[in-house]
């Protein structure tokens, strides 16, 4: 998949980075070294629902879109990572994302990931983002359940 | 605190009278006291939260989190309202409401209020002590400190996932109709 980039050009790539901002530039040299840098071409699918994957995505450059079953769920610029569920806690991908044009991605495997969730920096910043994911989820869990009830009292089976 | 099921008084902790309304607690907690009760320490070695810990980062974690004893009954956090602190349940457990319906209940080793001590944000649910309970609660200050601790981080780091991945499964389970979520996996 692609090709690799240098380190110093990850540095300067990641000092852009929102969820780096509170990292020191030393930090970001250590999150270089932790990370791959690298290239993908246009369609190329990065990470596949239902599949067994532990690598955490940082797009540095380009656009992927993510999607569930088949519906677009959200599209992802410079500065967007994905895949921490995952490399937090070993399990399926919960959604297929694909390159929708020239993307520079950084990929870092999972242990590499715990040495960067201890960078206060970039720490806070994955805390944040999980905390919103697990209240915007939670919400609209909210409003399932609501509806769910006007339509009728018994609630979903939830086998799956 | 925990005579009366007023909720003003947990409230009062809640907007940062932690260390008045604790008074000498806290040295008692890090010490096997002379009734031979078990000490904090040895209460966290037992908690799943804490097993990654090693003794000295228990101390830690002694050091920096205050210890409450609630009775069942008493709403912890209330919905809508303001707050920082994030509790990790050492002993009983506690219901979780949303607009008036239980969507959880938490036990041992489990926490809440992670949302609002991350983000600054209202408290998300309400939350009752089903029973007795024996709580830490990690003020907003104390919060990144105690991050800093590789067990405790990563504690809450799986939690948080784990917790993500069920609210995404049940949604699935909504979106498909309530039909089961039988992913498609090419």
């Amino acid at each position: 998949m692609g090709f690799m980039l240098t380190r110093e050009a990850t540095v300067d790539r990641l000092e852009l980075v929102d969820a780096f901002k509170g990292c020191t530039r030393a930090q970001l040299k250590q999150v270089a070294r932790l990370a791959e840098h690298v290239q993908v071409g246009q369609g190329e699918v990065l990470a596949r629902e239902g599949r067994i994957g532990r690598e955490f995505f940082l797009v540095l450059s380009g656009t992927v879109r993510v999607t569930q079953a088949g519906r677009e769920v959200n599209v992802l610029g410079p500065g967007s990572f994905f895949g921490e569920l995952a490399a937090i806690n070993p399990g399926v991908r919960n959604a297929t994302v694909t390159a929708v044009s020239e993307v520079e991605v950084l990929i870092i495997g999972p242990r590499e990931f715990a040495t960067m969730a201890a960078i206060p920096g970039f720490r806070d910043a994955l805390f944040k983002s999980m905390a919103d994911r697990l209240r915007t989820a939670d919400a609209r869990l909210a409003a399932a359940h609501e509806e769910d009830e006007e339509v009728e009292d018994e609630p979903p089976t939830t086998q799956s | 605190v925990s005579s009366s099921t007023d909720e003003n008084a947990i409230d009062l902790l809640t907007r940062g009278a932690l260390a008045l309304a604790w008074g000498g607690s806290k040295d008692d907690v890090n010490v096997t006291s002379n009734d031979g009760k078990v000490s904090l320490i040895d209460r966290l070695h037992g908690v799943p939260w804490f097993a990654a810990c090693t003794a000295e980062q228990l101390g830690e974690v002694v050091r920096l989190a205050e210890r409450l004893h609630i009775d069942a009954g008493e709403v912890i956090l209330r919905e809508g309202r303001l707050g920082r602190e994030l509790f990790v349940i050492l002993e009983g457990s506690v219901v979780v409401t949303r607009a008036g319906r239980a969507v959880n209940e938490w036990g041992v080793g489990d926490y809440f209020g992670e949302l609002a001590a991350i983000e600054g944000v209202p408290r998300t649910a309400t939350v009752t002590a089903k029973s007795d309970l024996d709580v830490l609660i990690v003020g907003p200050r104390e919060f990144d400190a105690m991050m800093d601790i590789p067990g405790v981080r990563n504690a809450l780091f799986m939690g948080m996932a784990r917790r993500i991945r069920e609210a995404d499964d049940e949604l699935d389970v909504y979106a498909e109709g309530g039909a089961g979520a039988d992913r498609r996996t090419e």
